[in-house]
């Protein structure tokens, strides 16, 4: 179980003290696939740095089975929008990197290694090198090589933020297959709201800057999931309508001050004049 | 092909010119000439023998400016106060060709061996310093900080990731200095007493052996680039190219 107590964090930004998180308190039971999502810039990849301990809170404390995380570790392995793939090692031997760091001996590297490029179906490409693949690629192998530690938490940085839409659609149901397979807790940061409903247990909406936990969405349905089925629509929307307030909220305070969120306004279509022209 | 004609025709052109005697031939002389003092040099060993000691110096001097350079340039990289301090001035000896500092180390070393690989060393080392700064200082965070998720801290951090995260800008810089070095050889060589080529060099002139001057030149050019071409600029573009950083 991971938990968060009383996480806050602010920074330093030119002289002034900005609040970034303000204090956030979360369990996560075992095996749950929970996403935050959140306006850009919320401080939502904050949050995840800070419990893979890349990144340090000013207060609280992040619990994993009862321990408290101190520092980056092999039990808490992130993926990142972009692969973050070293492009002098092969794809075999990136998702050996890690094994090779907690000193497995090298055939049991290499058996391990296989193992989990065929689990995300890149075994024609083991001695490709990642500038040899493409984005979709690429971010297997990432998602091969974090796997391959065997982490108790997985934790994914807007992995797919950067492929194009059909690739991302792929790979939706390949994490949905390897998640009920592997059944890893994973925390998943996006800001894309069809893309957590379709893949989490549970989702967080984020408030604007000071980041705190907004709403709580549950979505009950099986797997593999159909967007377009009613109940998850009204999921969505929902989130999506509470979303809606916090993006406002960040536009109004970047965009000029007469910026309102216009609903109601009827765009008419450009071939259709209504006989203005009579 | 179209090369080869090329230059062919350029020492034609160079045999008419000299057979128009325009010049005396101690003054200008032909390439059948430059070519059998070339032959000669080559077959009585003189030029080897040259070759191997302005190569033995250069080893010497840049070996030490590697080790020098790697781990100076490791310290400013990573140490903020050695960085403000002595970065200003690494980057104002970059600047400073390496055969100004001949008449000190004269001075001090006397017209010795040392006293060239001195040469050598100060010609390599600066570019080594920096190019190792900055390749260390360039690598993204993002592999860093992914290499630390996965396990990996201190040392083994550092060369597992960051060193050859660093290598293709190190390269570049290490290439720089073999070029450099290679100057200030020939440079410190020309003035001081020996066997290196330089020496030859000089030694032809005073004994008005033209064509012995421009074999010796010939020599110096092509070990140059072949060191240049066949070691450091290989090295670097396979290493681009595994990077993918070049387009393969």
């Amino acid at each position: 179980m991971l938990k968060l107590v009383g996480i806050t964090k602010s920074y330093a930004s030119n002289g002034r003290t900005v609040q970034a998180i303000s204090p956030i308190d979360l369990e996560v039971p075992e095996g749950q696939f929970v996403s935050l999502v959140g306006p850009s810039g919320c401080g939502k990849s904050t949050l995840l740095n800070i419990v893979a301990g890349l990144d340090r809170a000013d207060s609280g404390t992040v619990m994993l089975d009862g321990k408290p995380v101190t520092g980056p570790g092999v039990d808490r392995v992130v993926v990142f929008q972009e692969a973050a793939l070293f492009p002098w090692l092969t794809a075999q031997k990136n998702v050996e990197f890690g094994l090779k760091m907690a000193g497995l001996p090298r055939e049991e590297r290499s058996v391990r290694a296989r193992q989990f490029l065929k689990m995300v179906h890149l075994s024609r490409f083991a001695d490709s090198y990642p500038h040899e693949l493409s984005g979709g690629m690429r971010q297997r192998a990432a998602i091969a090589r974090a796997l391959a530690m065997d982490p108790r938490v997985l934790l994914m940085d807007e992995p797919f933020a950067a492929l194009d839409a059909q690739t991302r659609a792929l790979l939706h149901e390949e994490l949905t297959a390897i998640w009920a397979e592997t059944r890893k807790t994973v925390i998943f940061v996006t800001h894309n709201v069809r893309e957590a409903v379709h893949l989490s247990d549970r989702i967080l909406v984020l408030s604007a800057r000071p980041a705190s936990i907004k709403q709580e969405f549950r979505v009950p349905a099986g797997r593999p999931r159909d967007l377009t089925e009613p109940g998850l629509a009204y999921i969505e929307k929902q989130i999506m309508e509470s979303l809606r307030v916090e993006i406002d909220r960040v536009a109004q305070a970047e965009l000029d001050s007469d910026w309102v969120h216009e609903t109601t306004k009827l765009l008419p279509p450009p071939d259709r004049n209504l006989g203005s022209d009579i | 092909m179209k090369r080869l004609s090329f230059y062919l025709l350029l020492i034609v052109i160079w045999e008419a010119i000299y057979r128009l005697s325009l010049w005396p031939p101690y003054l200008f002389p032909g390439p059948l000439q430059v070519g059998s003092s070339l032959v000669q040099g080559l077959a009585d060993g003189t030029l080897l023998v040259a070759v191997a000691a302005s190569f033995r110096r250069l080893a010497i001097g840049y070996g030490l400016a590697l080790a020098m350079g790697l781990s100076l340039g490791l310290l400013l990289a990573r140490n903020r106060t050695a960085d403000e301090l002595l970065g200003p001035l690494v980057s104002g000896m970059q600047a400073i060709p390496s055969i100004a500092w001949l008449p000190l180390t004269v001075l001090w070393l006397g017209l010795s061996e040392a006293s060239i690989i001195t040469i050598v060393f100060l010609g390599a080392v600066w570019s080594i310093v920096v190019n190792t700064q900055a390749g260390i200082r360039n690598v993204p965070p993002l592999w860093v900080r992914a290499a630390m998720t996965m396990g990996a801290s201190g040392a083994r951090l550092f060369t597992a990731v960051v060193l050859p995260a660093a290598l293709p800008q190190m390269l570049s810089g290490w290439r720089l200095a073999w070029a450099f070095s290679w100057r200030a050889l020939m440079a410190g060589e020309l003035l001081s007493p020996g066997k290196g080529l330089g020496e030859v060099l000089i030694v032809s002139r005073n004994v008005n052996d033209m064509p012995a001057v421009l074999a010796v030149i010939v020599i110096i050019g092509v070990f140059g680039s072949l060191v240049d071409n066949l070691l450091f600029k290989r090295a670097e573009e396979q290493t681009r190219r595994k990077w993918g950083l070049a387009p393969a």
